[in-house]
């Protein structure tokens, strides 16, 4: 299946590269798959990434977070219905690009990414949460809508990266501080899993 | 068989609309990770089913601009729609603070469409910047989980300086400062900061516990 040696720069690839493959070099090595560009797939990735990022900067903006009236209320409802359709293909095209890297590398280099990806996005999640604990009850308390619940699931949603807790509407109920942060929250767990579907599809067809 | 639990939420979410069931889900690992999953399958088809996908790539690359212009009619179509702010009634919305959305809104499989002509679209070429990419998904994977905080930063900050009278009237504008600062931070964090933490991280995780006639173990 592989036939040319792609060396992929990624700082944390070089950090936890001392244990593993036969790269020479300060590089993890992925092995260029024939199915699929992968550089065309994390490029989509990415596009999808920036419009929900825009997206959440202007629900951020609208009434409903910051108290006052906002001239952003108007595509409101258009960024909402956005977010639901971008972030639903960000989430089938993330898991494209993990299978076609998945298929693409060796099992070791597959490992290295995977652990990675989940080491970068689990300290930036803590990094967050700490920010998102000071800031969210600054920004709460000058709304008068602050609640310790708030604190303590913000909390427990960053510590285990869990997005699942958030069921109710209601307003007693409690909700995280860091609200647009979900996806990567979502994605920490899909990227471990991407081995054992992709597995357990061939244990099916076989 | 993938898209069977994804057509089961967009289908009960948006007739149970006075329930938490779409609000439950949309944001969810349970339900997000069958996306995920279908991606996986999709690729697991696309590889066993090779003369499939090249008819439908034909098809795809023929119709991709007018599924693409179809989701911007949708999209633009709802420029101007009124918002009612209310938290105090269960209905079809993303956030605890969003407004209510109507059943056509919540449609999950019309964002998983947009995958598969994305995947249609794809082409088998060698890569050459892939380091690159990988770079720019590790950047906005970073602003994204920074996203709110930044936003909130950024406009306690412009409160305090310009005052909230000046920033409320200019929402527009500080929307488009916070993506602005927000890729820029992720930019610096994701250069400067963030390969030490995570060095500093793996070595203290995979040091050999110490010797017990250490001195880190001795009481004082």
């Amino acid at each position: 299946m592989a036939s040319e040696v792609v060396c992929v720069e990624q700082g944390q690839v070089a950090a936890l590269h001392e244990e593993t493959s036969d790269c020479s070099s300060q590089f993890g090595c992925l092995y260029e798959s024939p199915l699929l560009n992968v550089q065309t797939l994390l490029r989509y990735c990415n596009i999808l990434a920036l419009l929900y990022l825009i997206s959440s900067a202007i629900t951020f903006g609208s009434s409903a977070y910051t108290g006052q009236g906002s001239m952003l209320d108007a595509v409101l409802v258009m960024v909402d219905v956005m977010t639901i359709d971008i972030s639903s293909a960000l989430f089938v095209t993330a898991g494209l690009a993990a299978t076609v890297l998945y298929v693409g590398a060796t099992a070791a280099t597959h490992h290295l990414l995977v652990r990675a990806s989940v080491l970068s996005m689990c300290v930036d999640m803590g990094l967050a949460t700490v920010a998102s604990i000071l800031l969210g009850s600054l920004h709460a308390l000058l709304m008068h809508e602050f609640k310790w619940a708030d604190v303590g699931f913000t909390l427990l949603e960053g510590l285990t990266t869990l997005r699942g807790f958030d069921f109710q509407q209601a307003a007693s109920a409690p909700h995280s501080y860091n609200v647009a942060a979900w996806p990567v929250q979502s994605l920490v767990w899909c990227l471990l899993s991407t081995k054992s579907v992709y597995e357990f599809d061939e244990l099916i067809v076989a | 068989m993938a898209l069977l639990g994804i057509v089961l939420f967009t289908v009960f979410g948006p007739m149970q609309a006075s329930s938490n069931i779409f609000y439950a889900n949309a944001c969810s690992v349970t339900y997000r990770s069958m996306e995920f999953n279908l991606g996986i399958h999709l690729v697991f088809l696309y590889q066993r089913h090779p003369t499939l996908a090249v008819v439908l790539r034909r098809l795809v690359g023929k119709a991709q601009y007018f599924i693409m212009l179809f989701f911007v009619t949708v999209w633009w179509s709802e420029v101007g729609r009124p918002v009612t702010h209310t938290t105090q009634t269960t209905c079809l919305r993303l956030y605890y603070r969003n407004p209510c959305l109507l059943d056509h809104h919540a449609f999950f499989v019309r964002g998983c469409l947009i995958a598969v002509v994305l995947l249609l679209a794809t082409d088998t070429a060698a890569h050459e910047h892939l380091d690159r990419e990988m770079r720019l998904v590790q950047i906005t994977s970073t602003a994204m989980v920074f996203c709110w905080p930044v936003c909130i930063a950024v406009k306690l900050v412009l409160d305090v300086t310009f005052g909230s009278v000046v920033i409320a009237a200019s929402r527009a504008v500080v929307a488009v400062l916070c993506v602005s600062i927000l890729l820029l931070l992720s930019f610096l964090y994701t250069t400067l900061l963030q390969p030490s933490l995570i060095k500093e991280i793996v070595h203290r995780l995979t040091r050999p516990a110490p010797p017990p006639d250490s001195p880190d173990t001795q009481p004082p």
